[in-house]
């Protein structure tokens, strides 16, 4: 597989099939399709709103796997593969100082039982994942951590299997946010003056040259940037766009 | 900036374990089949040696009682 993406990435095929990103956008959702064009460049396939049904409520499970389904019948692919995120008050994160003593085996346990501590649910019911971020002096080992219930994640499986599409990664919303608004081209300040089906991404997005003392007004700037995005009709789609982004980066 | 997957534990993790313990169970099936088969090849070459031996004595046997018989 790594030596057909490395021919794809050297020959800048086109893939066939877009990867999608799929994101709440308050009681709809906002699907986006990214495909490769060359070797550092995703475009915007599809980028939709998938709305619920008007009339009595009706719950996600029954009319978003219809939505994807039709979705996917325009696209020619065997099984789509889409990413979904999930945010607060759904997602917990945290850090974890823990001995540098203790084995790697032990970190999931550890982690598990942080989880369900944060969430008030029993260790088997929660879903999460986790990085070592840095060794500290006194010899701790900090894991970054983030977790959801286990039951919203077979929910997302159970409605992406409903339409046929394959779940790959669900993702805290600010991380996909994040990736996205680092690899738009043209920059934050440029996403609400494009439509969305002209937004182009980096895959491997450079970090901007800024000096030690500017580097915090930077990512300042940037947050406050992020946040205005996110606030924006447009947020639930730049998550999304991140989400898909995750497959190529 | 940390890449959060949270399909990874419990479910990949689990599925993960599983696929590779079929893996590894595939891997002991193929080593079995081949330890098997190279016994089986084994034991009969060297049955058809032991057939050959006693064919060679048997032989012997026959040449050195005919042998007997002429001198009486």
């Amino acid at each position: 597989m790594q030596a057909l993406e490395w021919l794809r990435q050297k020959m800048a095929i086109r893939p066939v099939r877009p990867i999608w990103g799929l994101s709440p956008a308050g009681p709809a959702w906002a699907l986006l399709g990214l495909y490769r064009v060359g070797a550092d460049l995703a475009r915007v396939h599809t980028s939709v709103i998938l709305q619920a049904p008007t009339g009595p409520a009706v719950p996600d499970a029954f009319w978003l796997s219809q939505a994807l389904t039709q979705t996917g019948r325009t696209q020619p692919a065997r099984r789509h593969r889409v990413a979904m995120s999930v945010d607060v008050p759904d997602l917990v994160k945290g850090e974890l100082a823990c001995p540098a003593d203790v084995p790697q085996d032990a970190w999931p346990a550890e982690i598990q039982l942080e989880v369900a501590q944060a969430l008030d649910l029993p260790p088997s019911e929660v879903s999460f994942d986790f990085h070592p971020d840095t060794v500290g002096a006194a010899g701790l080992v900090r894991l970054l951590w983030a977790g959801c219930a286990k039951s919203k994640v077979s929910e997302y499986q159970g409605w992406s299997a409903g339409a046929g599409w394959q779940l790959a990664c669900v993702e805290p919303a600010m991380d996909a946010s994040q990736r996205a608004a680092h690899a738009l081209v043209g920059g934050l300040s440029s996403l609400l003056q494009q439509a969305p089906q002209d937004w182009q991404f980096r895959l491997k997005p450079t970090v901007a040259s800024v000096s030690e003392a500017d580097a915090s007004l930077y990512e300042a700037r940037e947050a406050i940037l992020l946040q205005e995005a996110l606030a924006s009709p447009m947020g639930p789609r730049l998550v999304a766009a991140g989400l898909a982004l995750k497959a190529w980066t | 900036m940390p890449h959060f997957n949270l399909l990874r534990y419990p479910m990949l993790e689990r599925q993960q374990k599983a696929r590779q313990q079929w893996r590894m169970a595939a891997l002991g099936a193929l080593l079995g089949a081949l330890l098997a088969g190279g016994g089986l090849v084994w034991q009969s070459f060297d049955t058809d040696q032991l057939a050959a031996q006693t064919h060679a004595l048997k032989n012997q046997l026959l040449e050195r009682q005919r042998w007997a018989q002429t001198r009486q």
